[in-house]
């Protein structure tokens, strides 16, 4: 009788032994789905603040296209792109904020000639960063032209 | 079999069944995540890029005459393609050479850039159905495409009631 006893209770110990593995082991990847959750999340926000960043830069009344008076989408003035370094200069409290994570702004002329002009230009050290690149006019109001570019956009998170 | 030794097997066969739920259940959301956040830059990238390319190409002087955009030498070339176009560039080429060759440029300068050609493939294509190709642009291996419409942009051809139809397709159109 006391044999059988000891029989049931190893049985016990054994059956609630292997029950709080499984409870480790699904409190341990309940962690480990949570943490990764989060992560996601975490991308998900990074790239859609890339994205808000970007829009902000191509949609800059500064350096876009106008013809009296309204705005010529994805169309940049080579002119107030030259000028745009000395606006910077001037108010560069208020661009350091607007490009927050931003490490370079470049734009290319293709066609009819290559040419390439960075308007803004910063080293940071980050883990990963997100380049958008857009096909755009670029008006040369000296030339009274349009010409094909791109506008590049590195944004770092 | 004893009756107790078959509900002890039947007990651990629903274990099994739980487990394998549970399994399937954390491989199904860690997938699902992993998907979604590639996918808002993707297809954001995606969407403007080829929009984005035919309007700006649309609308840039051509360099043939002073007054005439890559819009202007495209229609000119659909409506008189048996001839080459009317339009008579500064370099002496016809509309549609000069299109061609300006489309190509504009394509490698961006697309090629890029590494599109190497990647997905594109193709370019301007058409008057049922003519022939007045612009056929290809390059690189194709997969399916990538943007995920093969909707063309319409350009009218006044006086007549036709259409030029401009495709851009990043992985192509399924016209090779």
């Amino acid at each position: 009788m006391k044999n059988k006893a000891q029989i049931k209770m190893g049985e016990t110990m054994m059956v609630l032994f292997i029950f709080f593995i499984l409870v480790v082991f699904g409190l341990i990847f309940y962690v480990k789905l949570s943490s990764i959750s989060a992560r996601f999340q975490a991308q998900e926000n990074t790239a859609l603040s890339s994205i808000e960043i970007e829009q902000k830069i191509r949609f800059m009344g500064e350096i876009q296209c106008t013809t009296s008076g309204s705005v010529i989408f994805d169309c940049y003035d080579m002119e107030k792109l030259d000028a745009f370094s000395k606006v910077y200069e001037q108010n560069s409290g208020y661009y350091t904020r607007m490009f927050s994570g931003v490490s370079n702004i470049s734009f290319t002329q293709v066609y009819p000639s290559s040419e390439e002009l960075t308007i803004y230009s910063r080293e940071i050290n980050a883990s990963s960063s997100k380049s958008f690149t857009t096909p755009v006019t670029l008006y040369d109001p000296i030339e009274d032209s349009y010409n094909f570019g791109y506008i590049q956009v590195e944004v770092t998170s | 079999m004893s009756k107790k030794s078959q509900i002890e097997i039947m007990g651990l066969l629903l274990i099994v069944i739980i487990i394998t739920l549970a399994l399937l259940f954390a491989v199904r959301v860690v997938f699902q995540n992993k998907g979604s956040t590639t996918d808002i830059y993707e297809t954001y990238v995606d969407q403007k890029l080829v929009s984005s390319l035919v309007n700006a190409m649309f609308q840039t002087d051509s360099g043939c005459t002073k007054d005439t955009t890559i819009r202007d030498l495209l229609i000119d070339c659909a409506k008189a393609y048996s001839y080459g176009g009317t339009i008579k560039c500064e370099n002496s080429q016809r509309s549609c050479d000069f299109v061609n060759a300006a489309i190509d440029v504009m394509l490698e300068g961006t697309l090629d850039e890029w590494r599109f050609n190497e990647s997905y493939g594109y193709e370019f294509i301007a058409t008057v159905p049922p003519s022939p190709m007045i612009v056929n642009i290809s390059k690189g291996n194709f997969s399916d495409s990538m943007s995920g419409t093969t909707e063309p942009y319409k350009l009218p051809l006044y006086p007549s009631t036709k259409e030029l139809y401009v495709y851009l397709c990043i992985g192509g159109c399924g016209f090779s």
